[in-house]
Protein backbone atom coordinates (compact mmCIF):
# COMPACT_ATOMS: atom_id res chain seq x y z
CA UNK A 1 0.00 0.00 0.00
CA UNK A 2 1.07 3.20 -0.73
CA UNK A 3 1.78 6.20 1.71
CA UNK A 4 -1.60 7.91 2.46
CA UNK A 5 -3.70 4.80 1.64
CA UNK A 6 -5.33 3.05 3.74
CA UNK A 7 -8.26 0.12 3.86
CA UNK A 8 -12.02 0.09 5.16
CA UNK A 9 -11.17 -1.96 7.76
CA UNK A 10 -8.48 0.28 8.92
CA UNK A 11 -11.03 3.53 8.49
CA UNK A 12 -13.74 1.35 10.35
CA UNK A 13 -10.99 0.39 13.16
CA UNK A 14 -10.18 4.22 13.25
CA UNK A 15 -13.84 5.51 13.61
CA UNK A 16 -14.97 3.24 16.29
CA UNK A 17 -11.65 3.91 18.47
CA UNK A 18 -12.65 7.43 18.10
CA UNK A 19 -15.61 6.73 19.79
CA UNK A 20 -14.17 5.05 23.46
CA UNK A 21 -13.68 8.50 25.74
CA UNK A 22 -10.63 8.16 28.13
CA UNK A 23 -11.44 6.42 31.55
CA UNK A 24 -14.48 4.45 30.57
CA UNK A 25 -14.94 1.09 31.46
CA UNK A 26 -15.95 -1.04 28.14
CA UNK A 27 -17.49 -4.59 27.16
CA UNK A 28 -15.85 -4.44 23.57
CA UNK A 29 -15.13 -8.26 22.89
CA UNK A 30 -12.95 -9.47 19.32
CA UNK A 31 -12.40 -8.39 16.27
CA UNK A 32 -11.80 -5.29 14.64
CA UNK A 33 -13.65 -3.30 17.63
CA UNK A 34 -10.92 -5.02 20.19
CA UNK A 35 -8.19 -3.62 17.36
CA UNK A 36 -10.21 -0.14 17.84
CA UNK A 37 -9.80 -0.23 21.82
CA UNK A 38 -5.95 -1.27 21.68
CA UNK A 39 -5.60 2.12 19.05
CA UNK A 40 -8.01 4.41 21.48
CA UNK A 41 -5.79 2.88 24.48
CA UNK A 42 -2.56 3.82 22.79
CA UNK A 43 -3.59 7.13 21.96
CA UNK A 44 -6.66 9.47 23.19
CA UNK A 45 -8.02 6.73 26.29
CA UNK A 46 -5.06 5.53 27.91
CA UNK A 47 -6.95 5.03 31.01
CA UNK A 48 -10.08 2.76 29.71
CA UNK A 49 -10.61 -0.54 31.11
CA UNK A 50 -10.96 -3.67 28.80
CA UNK A 51 -13.87 -5.81 30.66
CA UNK A 52 -15.13 -9.29 29.45
CA UNK A 53 -18.42 -11.39 29.79
CA UNK A 54 -15.97 -14.09 30.92
CA UNK A 55 -15.25 -11.77 34.21
CA UNK A 56 -11.59 -10.79 33.04
CA UNK A 57 -10.86 -7.13 34.37
CA UNK A 58 -8.61 -4.90 33.28
CA UNK A 59 -6.84 -6.66 30.84
CA UNK A 60 -4.06 -5.34 29.08
CA UNK A 61 -2.60 -8.17 26.60
CA UNK A 62 0.80 -7.62 24.68
CA UNK A 63 -0.44 -8.83 21.81
CA UNK A 64 -3.76 -8.81 20.00
CA UNK A 65 -5.98 -11.38 21.78
CA UNK A 66 -7.45 -13.99 19.21
CA UNK A 67 -10.69 -14.63 21.87
CA UNK A 68 -12.66 -13.73 24.16
CA UNK A 69 -11.43 -16.95 25.96
CA UNK A 70 -7.61 -16.12 24.48
CA UNK A 71 -5.31 -16.56 27.74
CA UNK A 72 -3.76 -13.28 26.44
CA UNK A 73 -6.94 -11.73 28.57
CA UNK A 74 -6.63 -13.43 31.69
CA UNK A 75 -2.96 -13.72 31.83
CA UNK A 76 -2.53 -9.62 32.11
CA UNK A 77 -6.04 -9.00 33.85
CA UNK A 78 -6.56 -7.73 37.09
CA UNK A 79 -8.87 -9.69 38.36
CA UNK A 80 -10.49 -12.76 36.99
CA UNK A 81 -13.85 -14.18 38.01
CA UNK A 82 -16.70 -15.71 36.14
CA UNK A 83 -19.53 -14.87 33.92
CA UNK A 84 -21.67 -14.08 37.12
CA UNK A 85 -19.42 -11.99 38.56
CA UNK A 86 -18.64 -10.14 35.15
CA UNK A 87 -21.88 -9.67 34.07
CA UNK A 88 -23.35 -8.73 37.50
CA UNK A 89 -20.80 -5.93 37.42
CA UNK A 90 -22.80 -4.59 34.38
CA UNK A 91 -26.07 -5.19 35.46
CA UNK A 92 -25.02 -3.38 38.50
CA UNK A 93 -24.28 -0.19 36.16
CA UNK A 94 -20.66 0.25 36.33
CA UNK A 95 -19.77 -0.54 32.67
CA UNK A 96 -19.49 2.51 30.47
CA UNK A 97 -20.01 1.19 27.25
CA UNK A 98 -19.97 -1.28 25.01
CA UNK A 99 -19.21 -2.33 21.08
CA UNK A 100 -21.71 -5.27 19.65
CA UNK A 101 -21.96 -6.30 15.86
CA UNK A 102 -24.87 -8.75 14.51
CA UNK A 103 -26.41 -10.35 11.42
CA UNK A 104 -28.90 -7.71 10.99
CA UNK A 105 -29.63 -4.20 12.29
CA UNK A 106 -32.95 -2.21 11.57
CA UNK A 107 -33.43 1.84 11.88
CA UNK A 108 -34.06 1.77 15.33
CA UNK A 109 -30.74 0.01 16.47
CA UNK A 110 -31.87 -3.32 17.08
CA UNK A 111 -29.93 -6.12 16.39
CA UNK A 112 -30.23 -9.88 15.51
CA UNK A 113 -27.55 -12.37 15.88
CA UNK A 114 -29.98 -15.64 16.95
CA UNK A 115 -32.24 -16.79 13.30
CA UNK A 116 -32.16 -15.47 9.89
CA UNK A 117 -35.06 -16.04 7.40
CA UNK A 118 -37.11 -18.97 6.83
CA UNK A 119 -40.36 -19.93 9.07
CA UNK A 120 -38.77 -17.71 12.74
CA UNK A 121 -37.26 -18.69 15.64
CA UNK A 122 -38.14 -21.95 15.22
CA UNK A 123 -37.41 -22.97 11.87
CA UNK A 124 -35.10 -20.18 10.57
CA UNK A 125 -32.89 -20.45 7.37
CA UNK A 126 -30.37 -19.80 9.58
CA UNK A 127 -29.64 -20.63 12.94
CA UNK A 128 -26.70 -18.40 14.67
CA UNK A 129 -24.97 -17.99 17.82
CA UNK A 130 -26.98 -16.06 20.21
CA UNK A 131 -27.25 -13.24 22.53
CA UNK A 132 -24.59 -14.61 24.75
CA UNK A 133 -23.62 -11.36 26.58
CA UNK A 134 -24.94 -8.73 24.18
CA UNK A 135 -28.37 -8.23 25.00
CA UNK A 136 -26.98 -7.73 28.74
CA UNK A 137 -24.41 -5.21 26.98
CA UNK A 138 -27.36 -3.50 25.34
CA UNK A 139 -29.60 -2.99 28.54
CA UNK A 140 -27.26 -2.37 30.55
CA UNK A 141 -24.27 -0.35 29.53
CA UNK A 142 -24.52 3.14 30.01
CA UNK A 143 -24.24 3.37 26.06
CA UNK A 144 -23.16 1.01 23.20
CA UNK A 145 -21.88 1.34 19.43
CA UNK A 146 -22.77 -0.93 16.83
CA UNK A 147 -19.97 -2.02 14.53
CA UNK A 148 -21.19 -4.03 11.60
CA UNK A 149 -20.40 -4.30 7.50
CA UNK A 150 -22.85 -2.05 5.69
CA UNK A 151 -24.58 -4.41 3.43
CA UNK A 152 -28.98 -4.97 2.28
CA UNK A 153 -28.87 -8.20 3.75
CA UNK A 154 -27.59 -6.40 7.09
CA UNK A 155 -29.20 -3.22 7.22
CA UNK A 156 -32.54 -4.24 7.10
CA UNK A 157 -36.27 -3.06 7.84
CA UNK A 158 -37.25 -4.98 10.39
CA UNK A 159 -34.55 -8.06 12.35
CA UNK A 160 -36.02 -11.20 12.13
CA UNK A 161 -35.41 -11.83 15.87
CA UNK A 162 -34.88 -8.84 18.24
CA UNK A 163 -32.18 -10.45 20.11
CA UNK A 164 -30.25 -7.21 21.07
CA UNK A 165 -32.51 -4.17 22.03
CA UNK A 166 -31.92 -0.95 20.30
CA UNK A 167 -34.39 1.96 20.72
CA UNK A 168 -37.26 -1.11 20.24
CA UNK A 169 -40.15 0.23 19.14
CA UNK A 170 -39.08 4.00 19.15
CA UNK A 171 -39.09 7.10 21.60
CA UNK A 172 -39.62 5.95 25.18
CA UNK A 173 -39.64 2.28 24.63
CA UNK A 174 -36.72 0.92 26.22
CA UNK A 175 -37.72 3.22 29.38
CA UNK A 176 -41.13 0.68 29.57
CA UNK A 177 -39.16 -2.14 29.00
CA UNK A 178 -37.51 -1.13 32.47
CA UNK A 179 -33.91 -0.71 30.62
CA UNK A 180 -31.06 1.41 32.21
CA UNK A 181 -28.73 1.97 29.40
CA UNK A 182 -29.25 4.68 27.22
CA UNK A 183 -28.82 2.48 24.38
CA UNK A 184 -26.94 2.98 21.12
CA UNK A 185 -25.02 6.14 20.28
CA UNK A 186 -24.11 5.53 16.66
CA UNK A 187 -22.97 2.94 13.97
CA UNK A 188 -19.57 2.54 12.27
CA UNK A 189 -19.64 0.46 9.10
CA UNK A 190 -17.52 0.15 5.96
CA UNK A 191 -19.42 3.11 4.15
CA UNK A 192 -19.70 5.88 6.84
CA UNK A 193 -20.50 6.74 10.78
CA UNK A 194 -24.01 6.68 11.68
CA UNK A 195 -25.88 7.97 14.63
CA UNK A 196 -29.67 7.73 16.04
CA UNK A 197 -32.15 11.17 16.14
CA UNK A 198 -32.87 12.51 19.50
CA UNK A 199 -36.79 12.90 18.84
CA UNK A 200 -37.57 9.77 16.34
CA UNK A 201 -34.72 7.31 17.28
CA UNK A 202 -34.31 6.57 13.78
CA UNK A 203 -30.72 6.20 12.46
CA UNK A 204 -29.08 8.93 10.69
CA UNK A 205 -25.98 9.72 8.63
CA UNK A 206 -23.20 11.68 10.21
CA UNK A 207 -20.19 10.74 7.51
CA UNK A 208 -19.30 8.95 5.01
CA UNK A 209 -15.99 7.54 4.51
CA UNK A 210 -13.41 8.57 1.72
CA UNK A 211 -14.89 7.81 -1.55
CA UNK A 212 -18.49 6.65 -0.80
CA UNK A 213 -21.39 8.49 -1.95
CA UNK A 214 -24.74 9.17 -0.82
CA UNK A 215 -25.98 6.05 -3.53
CA UNK A 216 -23.88 3.68 -2.08
CA UNK A 217 -25.11 3.75 1.76
CA UNK A 218 -28.82 3.86 -0.04
CA UNK A 219 -27.79 0.84 -2.16
CA UNK A 220 -26.69 -1.28 1.15
CA UNK A 221 -29.42 0.01 3.42
CA UNK A 222 -33.07 -2.30 3.55
CA UNK A 223 -34.53 1.19 5.12
CA UNK A 224 -34.78 5.28 4.99
CA UNK A 225 -31.40 6.37 6.50
CA UNK A 226 -32.16 9.83 7.45
CA UNK A 227 -29.66 12.59 5.00
CA UNK A 228 -28.86 15.34 7.11
CA UNK A 229 -28.12 18.35 4.87
CA UNK A 230 -24.38 18.90 5.66
CA UNK A 231 -22.81 15.20 5.35
CA UNK A 232 -19.16 15.56 6.09
CA UNK A 233 -15.98 12.90 5.12
CA UNK A 234 -14.82 10.84 7.91
CA UNK A 235 -11.71 12.20 9.52
CA UNK A 236 -9.54 9.81 7.66
CA UNK A 237 -6.69 7.96 9.89
CA UNK A 238 -4.04 9.96 11.21
CA UNK A 239 -0.14 8.84 9.84
CA UNK A 240 -0.06 8.32 13.61
CA UNK A 241 -3.30 5.76 14.12
CA UNK A 242 -1.97 4.02 10.78
CA UNK A 243 1.85 3.33 11.63
CA UNK A 244 0.29 2.35 15.53
CA UNK A 245 -2.41 -0.35 13.89
CA UNK A 246 0.43 -1.52 11.04
CA UNK A 247 3.25 -2.02 13.00
CA UNK A 248 2.23 -2.21 16.52
CA UNK A 249 -1.44 -3.51 17.63
CA UNK A 250 -1.87 -6.08 14.35
CA UNK A 251 1.11 -6.73 12.70
CA UNK A 252 0.54 -9.66 11.61
CA UNK A 253 -3.24 -9.02 10.58
CA UNK A 254 -5.05 -11.28 12.53
CA UNK A 255 -8.06 -8.58 11.86
CA UNK A 256 -6.99 -6.23 9.96
CA UNK A 257 -6.82 -7.70 6.19
CA UNK A 258 -4.95 -5.47 4.09
CA UNK A 259 -6.67 -6.78 0.61
CA UNK A 260 -6.46 -4.47 -2.13
CA UNK A 261 -9.56 -5.66 -2.88
CA UNK A 262 -11.04 -3.37 0.01
CA UNK A 263 -8.44 -0.58 -0.10
CA UNK A 264 -10.25 2.93 -0.14
CA UNK A 265 -8.55 6.17 0.90
CA UNK A 266 -7.18 9.87 -0.46
CA UNK A 267 -5.60 8.45 -3.34
CA UNK A 268 -8.59 6.10 -5.08
CA UNK B 1 -1.55 -40.54 54.67
CA UNK B 2 -2.97 -37.31 54.65
CA UNK B 3 -3.44 -35.64 58.80
CA UNK B 4 -7.18 -34.53 56.77
CA UNK B 5 -10.16 -36.38 56.49
CA UNK B 6 -10.76 -38.62 52.91
CA UNK B 7 -13.64 -39.71 53.83
CA UNK B 8 -15.25 -42.86 50.98
CA UNK B 9 -13.26 -41.60 47.90
CA UNK B 10 -15.44 -40.79 44.92
CA UNK B 11 -13.18 -41.52 42.49
CA UNK B 12 -14.14 -44.12 39.76
CA UNK B 13 -13.56 -44.34 36.21
CA UNK B 14 -14.76 -42.35 33.77
CA UNK B 15 -17.22 -45.43 31.76
CA UNK B 16 -18.61 -45.77 35.44
CA UNK B 17 -18.77 -41.97 35.76
CA UNK B 18 -21.00 -41.55 32.55
CA UNK B 19 -22.95 -45.10 33.37
CA UNK B 20 -24.71 -42.84 35.78
CA UNK B 21 -26.08 -40.21 33.22
CA UNK B 22 -29.35 -41.67 32.50
CA UNK B 23 -31.28 -41.58 29.19
CA UNK B 24 -33.07 -38.16 28.34
CA UNK B 25 -31.26 -36.27 30.73
CA UNK B 26 -31.00 -32.69 31.38
CA UNK B 27 -27.10 -31.62 31.05
CA UNK B 28 -25.54 -28.78 31.57
CA UNK B 29 -21.18 -28.98 30.74
CA UNK B 30 -18.12 -26.49 31.89
CA UNK B 31 -16.28 -24.68 29.46
CA UNK B 32 -15.84 -21.24 27.76
CA UNK B 33 -14.70 -20.75 24.52
CA UNK B 34 -12.17 -22.85 23.65
CA UNK B 35 -11.49 -24.06 27.30
CA UNK B 36 -12.19 -26.04 30.09
CA UNK B 37 -14.73 -28.41 28.62
CA UNK B 38 -14.80 -31.95 30.11
CA UNK B 39 -14.37 -33.38 26.54
CA UNK B 40 -12.96 -37.01 27.54
CA UNK B 41 -16.14 -37.43 29.24
CA UNK B 42 -18.81 -36.08 26.61
CA UNK B 43 -16.70 -38.69 24.13
CA UNK B 44 -17.23 -41.36 26.46
CA UNK B 45 -20.87 -40.37 27.06
CA UNK B 46 -21.62 -40.46 22.93
CA UNK B 47 -19.41 -44.17 22.99
CA UNK B 48 -22.27 -45.54 25.62
CA UNK B 49 -25.03 -44.52 23.21
CA UNK B 50 -27.15 -42.80 25.44
CA UNK B 51 -29.10 -39.75 24.14
CA UNK B 52 -32.94 -37.61 23.98
CA UNK B 53 -30.67 -35.55 26.07
CA UNK B 54 -32.06 -31.53 27.12
CA UNK B 55 -28.76 -28.70 27.33
CA UNK B 56 -28.72 -26.36 29.53
CA UNK B 57 -25.85 -24.72 27.52
CA UNK B 58 -23.89 -20.58 28.51
CA UNK B 59 -20.75 -21.17 26.43
CA UNK B 60 -20.17 -25.09 26.36
CA UNK B 61 -19.65 -25.15 22.70
CA UNK B 62 -17.67 -27.97 22.36
CA UNK B 63 -19.85 -30.56 24.17
CA UNK B 64 -23.00 -29.63 22.96
CA UNK B 65 -22.11 -29.56 19.19
CA UNK B 66 -20.73 -33.32 19.60
CA UNK B 67 -23.74 -34.07 21.42
CA UNK B 68 -25.85 -32.37 18.65
CA UNK B 69 -23.64 -33.67 15.92
CA UNK B 70 -24.37 -37.31 17.01
CA UNK B 71 -28.11 -37.16 17.23
CA UNK B 72 -28.16 -37.07 20.86
CA UNK B 73 -29.73 -34.04 21.97
CA UNK B 74 -33.66 -32.78 22.10
CA UNK B 75 -33.78 -29.66 23.17
CA UNK B 76 -30.95 -26.86 24.32
CA UNK B 77 -31.32 -23.87 26.90
CA UNK B 78 -28.91 -21.46 25.02
CA UNK B 79 -27.34 -18.05 25.55
CA UNK B 80 -24.56 -18.88 22.96
CA UNK B 81 -23.06 -21.52 21.02
CA UNK B 82 -20.29 -20.57 18.35
CA UNK B 83 -16.52 -21.41 17.92
CA UNK B 84 -14.50 -18.22 19.00
CA UNK B 85 -12.23 -17.60 15.69
CA UNK B 86 -14.16 -20.28 13.90
CA UNK B 87 -17.59 -19.51 13.27
CA UNK B 88 -20.84 -21.54 13.37
CA UNK B 89 -21.44 -24.53 15.52
CA UNK B 90 -22.82 -26.35 12.38
CA UNK B 91 -24.21 -29.78 13.74
CA UNK B 92 -26.28 -27.56 16.08
CA UNK B 93 -27.74 -24.85 13.51
CA UNK B 94 -28.36 -27.65 11.36
CA UNK B 95 -30.32 -29.54 13.52
CA UNK B 96 -32.30 -26.47 14.39
CA UNK B 97 -33.08 -25.14 10.86
CA UNK B 98 -34.23 -28.77 9.95
CA UNK B 99 -36.51 -28.79 13.11
CA UNK B 100 -34.74 -32.02 14.41
CA UNK B 101 -33.79 -30.18 17.61
CA UNK B 102 -35.59 -27.09 20.11
CA UNK B 103 -34.56 -24.41 21.11
CA UNK B 104 -34.95 -21.81 23.97
CA UNK B 105 -32.58 -18.94 24.09
CA UNK B 106 -31.54 -16.90 26.59
CA UNK B 107 -28.68 -13.44 27.68
CA UNK B 108 -25.98 -15.21 29.20
CA UNK B 109 -26.70 -13.44 32.50
CA UNK B 110 -30.30 -14.67 32.14
CA UNK B 111 -29.34 -18.17 31.31
CA UNK B 112 -26.76 -18.17 34.55
CA UNK B 113 -29.08 -16.49 36.77
CA UNK B 114 -31.85 -19.24 35.83
CA UNK B 115 -29.03 -22.09 37.42
CA UNK B 116 -28.37 -19.46 40.30
CA UNK B 117 -31.64 -19.83 41.26
CA UNK B 118 -32.29 -23.51 41.40
CA UNK B 119 -29.08 -23.77 43.09
CA UNK B 120 -29.89 -21.11 45.89
CA UNK B 121 -33.78 -22.58 45.59
CA UNK B 122 -35.36 -19.21 45.05
CA UNK B 123 -38.65 -19.52 43.05
CA UNK B 124 -37.54 -16.93 40.77
CA UNK B 125 -34.80 -14.38 39.88
CA UNK B 126 -34.79 -10.67 39.22
CA UNK B 127 -33.14 -9.27 36.17
CA UNK B 128 -32.92 -6.03 34.35
CA UNK B 129 -32.02 -7.01 30.85
CA UNK B 130 -33.61 -9.56 28.31
CA UNK B 131 -36.93 -7.37 28.64
CA UNK B 132 -38.48 -5.72 25.59
CA UNK B 133 -36.68 -8.11 23.45
CA UNK B 134 -37.41 -11.26 21.59
CA UNK B 135 -35.68 -13.41 24.42
CA UNK B 136 -38.32 -12.12 26.55
CA UNK B 137 -41.18 -12.68 24.03
CA UNK B 138 -40.18 -16.15 22.79
CA UNK B 139 -40.36 -18.67 25.16
CA UNK B 140 -40.41 -22.06 23.58
CA UNK B 141 -38.50 -24.00 26.38
CA UNK B 142 -40.40 -26.90 27.92
CA UNK B 143 -41.22 -24.27 31.28
CA UNK B 144 -41.56 -20.47 30.74
CA UNK B 145 -38.19 -18.52 31.62
CA UNK B 146 -39.12 -14.83 32.04
CA UNK B 147 -42.30 -12.97 33.16
CA UNK B 148 -42.60 -9.33 35.05
CA UNK B 149 -44.36 -9.06 38.05
CA UNK B 150 -45.07 -5.57 40.46
CA UNK B 151 -41.96 -4.93 43.06
CA UNK B 152 -43.16 -5.63 46.29
CA UNK B 153 -40.93 -2.77 47.47
CA UNK B 154 -41.34 0.01 44.54
CA UNK B 155 -43.90 1.34 41.74
CA UNK B 156 -41.65 -0.68 39.33
CA UNK B 157 -42.21 -3.83 37.09
CA UNK B 158 -39.17 -6.24 36.71
CA UNK B 159 -38.26 -9.21 35.10
CA UNK B 160 -38.04 -12.20 36.99
CA UNK B 161 -36.47 -15.68 36.02
CA UNK B 162 -37.50 -19.25 36.70
CA UNK B 163 -35.00 -21.89 38.14
CA UNK B 164 -33.31 -24.02 35.94
CA UNK B 165 -32.09 -27.37 37.52
CA UNK B 166 -30.19 -29.59 35.31
CA UNK B 167 -30.17 -33.29 36.28
CA UNK B 168 -26.28 -33.61 35.72
CA UNK B 169 -23.44 -31.01 35.54
CA UNK B 170 -19.98 -32.07 34.21
CA UNK B 171 -17.39 -29.93 35.09
CA UNK B 172 -13.18 -30.20 34.41
CA UNK B 173 -10.81 -28.66 36.97
CA UNK B 174 -7.21 -28.06 37.47
CA UNK B 175 -7.08 -30.14 40.74
CA UNK B 176 -9.38 -32.04 42.94
CA UNK B 177 -9.12 -34.21 45.37
CA UNK B 178 -11.08 -37.70 46.28
CA UNK B 179 -13.54 -35.25 47.65
CA UNK B 180 -14.23 -33.53 44.93
CA UNK B 181 -13.08 -30.35 45.93
CA UNK B 182 -11.83 -28.67 42.90
CA UNK B 183 -9.54 -26.00 41.94
CA UNK B 184 -9.99 -24.37 38.60
CA UNK B 185 -7.07 -21.71 37.31
CA UNK B 186 -8.09 -18.88 35.28
CA UNK B 187 -11.94 -17.61 34.88
CA UNK B 188 -14.31 -20.04 36.10
CA UNK B 189 -17.06 -19.43 33.52
CA UNK B 190 -20.44 -20.47 35.32
CA UNK B 191 -18.99 -23.44 37.13
CA UNK B 192 -20.39 -22.00 40.11
CA UNK B 193 -23.76 -21.56 39.32
CA UNK B 194 -24.09 -25.34 37.34
CA UNK B 195 -22.85 -27.47 40.28
CA UNK B 196 -24.95 -26.04 42.99
CA UNK B 197 -28.18 -26.19 40.11
CA UNK B 198 -27.72 -29.37 39.59
CA UNK B 199 -28.98 -33.09 41.12
CA UNK B 200 -26.00 -34.34 40.55
CA UNK B 201 -22.44 -33.47 40.15
CA UNK B 202 -19.62 -35.09 38.26
CA UNK B 203 -15.96 -33.63 38.58
CA UNK B 204 -13.51 -34.66 35.93
CA UNK B 205 -9.91 -33.79 36.86
CA UNK B 206 -6.60 -32.84 35.39
CA UNK B 207 -4.68 -34.26 38.62
CA UNK B 208 -6.03 -35.74 41.75
CA UNK B 209 -3.88 -34.22 44.85
CA UNK B 210 -4.08 -34.75 48.15
CA UNK B 211 -5.94 -33.00 50.61
CA UNK B 212 -3.08 -30.76 51.98
CA UNK B 213 -3.20 -29.30 48.37
CA UNK B 214 -6.65 -28.28 48.20
CA UNK B 215 -6.12 -26.47 52.10
CA UNK B 216 -3.13 -24.75 51.27
CA UNK B 217 -5.40 -23.19 48.15
CA UNK B 218 -8.84 -23.33 49.79
CA UNK B 219 -9.19 -19.53 49.00
CA UNK B 220 -9.43 -21.50 45.01
CA UNK B 221 -11.52 -24.11 45.74
CA UNK B 222 -14.05 -23.20 43.07
CA UNK B 223 -15.76 -26.61 43.40
CA UNK B 224 -17.11 -27.68 46.81
CA UNK B 225 -17.17 -31.23 47.61
CA UNK B 226 -19.68 -31.44 49.10
CA UNK B 227 -21.50 -30.87 46.34
CA UNK B 228 -20.21 -33.62 44.37
CA UNK B 229 -21.29 -37.56 43.77
CA UNK B 230 -18.07 -38.32 41.47
CA UNK B 231 -14.47 -37.52 40.31
CA UNK B 232 -12.69 -38.53 37.29
CA UNK B 233 -8.85 -38.35 36.33
CA UNK B 234 -8.97 -36.81 33.20
CA UNK B 235 -5.50 -35.44 32.10
CA UNK B 236 -5.75 -33.73 28.84
CA UNK B 237 -9.66 -33.60 29.86
CA UNK B 238 -10.26 -30.80 27.71
CA UNK B 239 -7.98 -31.61 25.01
CA UNK B 240 -8.06 -31.33 22.02
CA UNK B 241 -9.44 -27.29 23.72
CA UNK B 242 -7.57 -26.04 26.27
CA UNK B 243 -6.96 -25.75 29.91
CA UNK B 244 -5.83 -22.38 31.48
CA UNK B 245 -2.33 -22.47 32.93
CA UNK B 246 -1.66 -25.79 31.72
CA UNK B 247 -2.32 -26.24 27.54
CA UNK B 248 -3.24 -24.64 24.81
CA UNK B 249 -6.36 -25.55 22.73
CA UNK B 250 -5.35 -27.33 19.60
CA UNK B 251 -6.90 -25.28 16.84
CA UNK B 252 -5.64 -27.80 14.25
CA UNK B 253 -7.27 -30.41 15.55
CA UNK B 254 -10.25 -28.17 16.29
CA UNK B 255 -10.38 -27.08 13.09
CA UNK B 256 -10.44 -30.75 11.27
CA UNK B 257 -13.61 -30.76 13.62
CA UNK B 258 -14.81 -27.52 12.09
CA UNK B 259 -13.78 -28.72 8.47
CA UNK B 260 -15.95 -32.21 9.17
CA UNK B 261 -19.22 -30.25 9.82
CA UNK B 262 -19.80 -29.27 7.06
CA UNK B 263 -21.78 -31.89 5.86
CA UNK B 264 -23.41 -35.10 7.83
CA UNK B 265 -21.08 -37.77 6.19
CA UNK B 266 -17.95 -35.72 7.55
CA UNK B 267 -19.38 -35.40 10.43
CA UNK B 268 -20.49 -38.94 11.25
CA UNK B 269 -16.73 -39.55 9.58
CA UNK B 270 -14.90 -37.52 12.12
CA UNK B 271 -16.73 -39.15 15.30
CA UNK B 272 -16.17 -42.96 13.96
CA UNK B 273 -12.53 -41.57 13.63
CA UNK B 274 -12.03 -39.64 16.87
CA UNK B 275 -14.69 -40.97 19.23
CA UNK B 276 -16.17 -44.28 18.49
CA UNK B 277 -12.91 -45.86 16.81
CA UNK B 278 -11.57 -45.84 20.07
CA UNK B 279 -12.05 -47.44 23.23
CA UNK B 280 -11.25 -44.77 25.97
CA UNK B 281 -9.47 -41.80 26.65
CA UNK B 282 -6.11 -43.65 27.59
CA UNK B 283 -6.35 -44.95 23.83
CA UNK B 284 -7.05 -41.06 22.51
CA UNK B 285 -4.26 -39.57 24.27
CA UNK B 286 -1.90 -42.65 22.39
CA UNK B 287 -3.45 -41.54 18.96
CA UNK B 288 -2.41 -38.16 20.22
CA UNK B 289 0.80 -38.85 20.78
CA UNK B 290 2.78 -37.51 23.45
CA UNK B 291 4.92 -34.98 21.43
CA UNK B 292 1.98 -33.01 20.23
CA UNK B 293 0.33 -33.12 24.01
CA UNK B 294 3.81 -31.71 24.87
CA UNK B 295 4.10 -28.92 22.47
CA UNK B 296 0.80 -27.99 24.11
CA UNK B 297 1.74 -26.98 26.94
CA UNK B 298 2.04 -23.56 28.36
CA UNK B 299 4.80 -20.98 29.51
CA UNK B 300 4.30 -20.21 33.00
CA UNK B 301 4.65 -16.59 32.79
CA UNK B 302 2.78 -16.14 29.24
CA UNK B 303 0.62 -18.86 29.54
CA UNK B 304 0.66 -19.83 25.96
CA UNK B 305 2.48 -22.68 24.16
CA UNK B 306 5.27 -21.87 22.42
CA UNK B 307 4.68 -21.68 18.78
CA UNK B 308 1.17 -20.75 19.12
CA UNK B 309 1.31 -17.20 18.24
CA UNK B 310 3.34 -14.19 19.53
CA UNK B 311 3.56 -13.40 23.04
Amino acid sequence: MVNGEFTRDEMMTVATGRFIQDGWKAFIGTGLPMVAAYLAKATHAPNMTLMFESGVLAAEPRTIARAVGDPRLQSTARRVSGMLDGLLLLHGGNVDFGVLGGAQVDRFGNINSTAVGGDGYSRPATRLGGSGGANDIASAAKEFLIVVRHTRRTFVERVDHLTTPGYLTGPGAREAAGLRGRGPIGVVTDLGVFGFDETTKHMNAKSLHAGITWSDVEAATGFDIDRPDDLPTTPPPSEQELHLLRTVIDPRGVYLKDSPTTAIGGSQ
Amino acid sequence: MSRYSTGTSKIVSMADAAATVPEGASLSFGGFGHFGHPLSFVRELLRQGKGGFTLHAIAECWPAELLTAAGRVNHINLSNLMFEGLGRVRAICRAVENGQITTDDHSHLGLSLRLLAAGWDMPFMPIRTMAGSDLEHIQTGPAPKFRRIASPFSNEQVGVLSPLSPDVAVVHVSEADNQGNGIIHGQISVVDAQVRAAKRVIVTAERIVEPEVIVRNNELVTVPGILVDQVVHAPYGAYPGGMYGLYDEDMELMGDYYDASRSVEAVDAYLAEWVFGLADHAEYLDRIGSQRLLEAVVDPVHMLARGRGEW
